[in-house]
C-alpha cells in the first residue's frame, strides 16, 4: 500500500509499497503539480516497473515546461532499482 | 520447504501475492533486502502474464520453495502463444532515453536482480522459474 503525504506545495513524501495496484493513486496525486516538484522517498520501501514508470511521465511532462521531479533520501534498495534501469542519470537524486 | 498459491489475474491481486510472500519469509531467513528483489520479481512476472493474456479464466500459480541456499519461485499460465521472457530482446536504453519512453523495463529488472531465470512451456502451460541466492 503506498500513502502519499504532502509536506509543502512542492513536495510530497511516498510512504510504504509502490506496486502496479498503487498506479491510479500516484498519477492521480502527481497529476496535480504543474511545477518542479520534491518527492522523499526516504519511506519508501519498494518501487516496480510500473511505479518508476509513473514517476518517468510525471518528469517528462514537467520537462515540458522547464521544470522537473527530484527524488531524495532514497534508500539502498531503491537507489539500485534506479542503478539497473540507469533511471539515475534521468532524475535529480538527493540524498 | 514450499508453499504453493493460485491468483486471480487482476492487478488487485499484488497485495495477496505479497502477503503470500511474506508469510514465508520469517522461515527462509531472507534478508529485507533480497525480499524486495524476490517480491519486484514476482511483480514483474505476473503483471506481464495479466498483460499477455488478459482474458484467461485460468488462475496464476505461484509457488515459492526454500533448497539449501536459494530461493527457488515459479510462476505457471495457461499460454496459448508462448511468450519466453528469457528470449526477450534487452534495451537499448541510448533510444529508450531518445523516445521518452516510460514503461518496458519490468523484464530488464528481474534479469538483472535474480540469478536465474528459465522458461518452460509444456502441454499449454508457460512456468517461469526464478531463483535468488541468499
Amino acid at each position: 500500500m503506498l500513502k502519499i503525504e504532502e509536506v509543502s506545495e512542492n513536495e510530497l513524501k511516498f510512504i510504504g509499497e509502490f506496486s502496479a495496484s498503487q498506479e491510479s493513486i500516484a498519477s492521480d496525486k502527481l497529476s496535480e503539480h504543474e511545477e518542479t516538484l520534491t518527492i522523499d522517498m526516504g519511506e519508501l520501501k519498494y518501487i516496480s516497473s510500473m511505479g518508476l514508470g509513473v514517476l518517468v511521465k510525471t518528469n517528462h511532462r514537467l520537462n515540458e515546461n522547464g521544470h522537473s521531479l527530484r527524488l531524495k533520501n532514497l534508500n539502498s534498495h531503491i537507489k539500485d532499482i534506479f542503478k539497473f534501469t540507469r533511471l539515475d542519470q534521468v532524475f535529480d537524486l538527493i540524498d | 520447504m514450499k508453499s504453493m498459491g493460485t491468483f486471480k489475474r487482476d492487478t488487485s491481486e499484488l497485495d495477496n501475492i505479497f502477503d503470500f510472500l511474506k508469510q514465508n519469509w520469517a522461515g527462509y531467513e531472507v534478508d529485507e533486502n533480497d525480499q524486495r528483489k524476490i517480491e519486484l520479481s514476482v511483480e514483474e512476472i505476473f503483471m506481464n502474464m495479466v498483460r499477455h493474456n488478459p482474458n484467461a479464466e485460468f488462475d496464476i500459480k505461484l509457488i515459492v520453495e526454500k533448497k539449501n541456499r536459494k530461493i527457488i519461485l515459479s510462476l505457471s499460465d495457461f499460454e496459448e502463444k508462448p511468450f519466453d521472457i528469457t528470449q526477450a530482446k534487452g534495451v537499448d536504453f541510448e533510444e529508450y532515453f531518445r523516445k521518452k519512453k516510460s514503461g518496458g523495463l519490468g523484464i530488464h529488472l528481474v534479469k538483472e536482480i535474480m540469478d536465474d531465470i528459465k522458461f518452460v512451456h509444456r502441454n499449454g502451460i508457460s512456468t517461469i522459474t526464478i531463483t535468488k541466492l541468499i
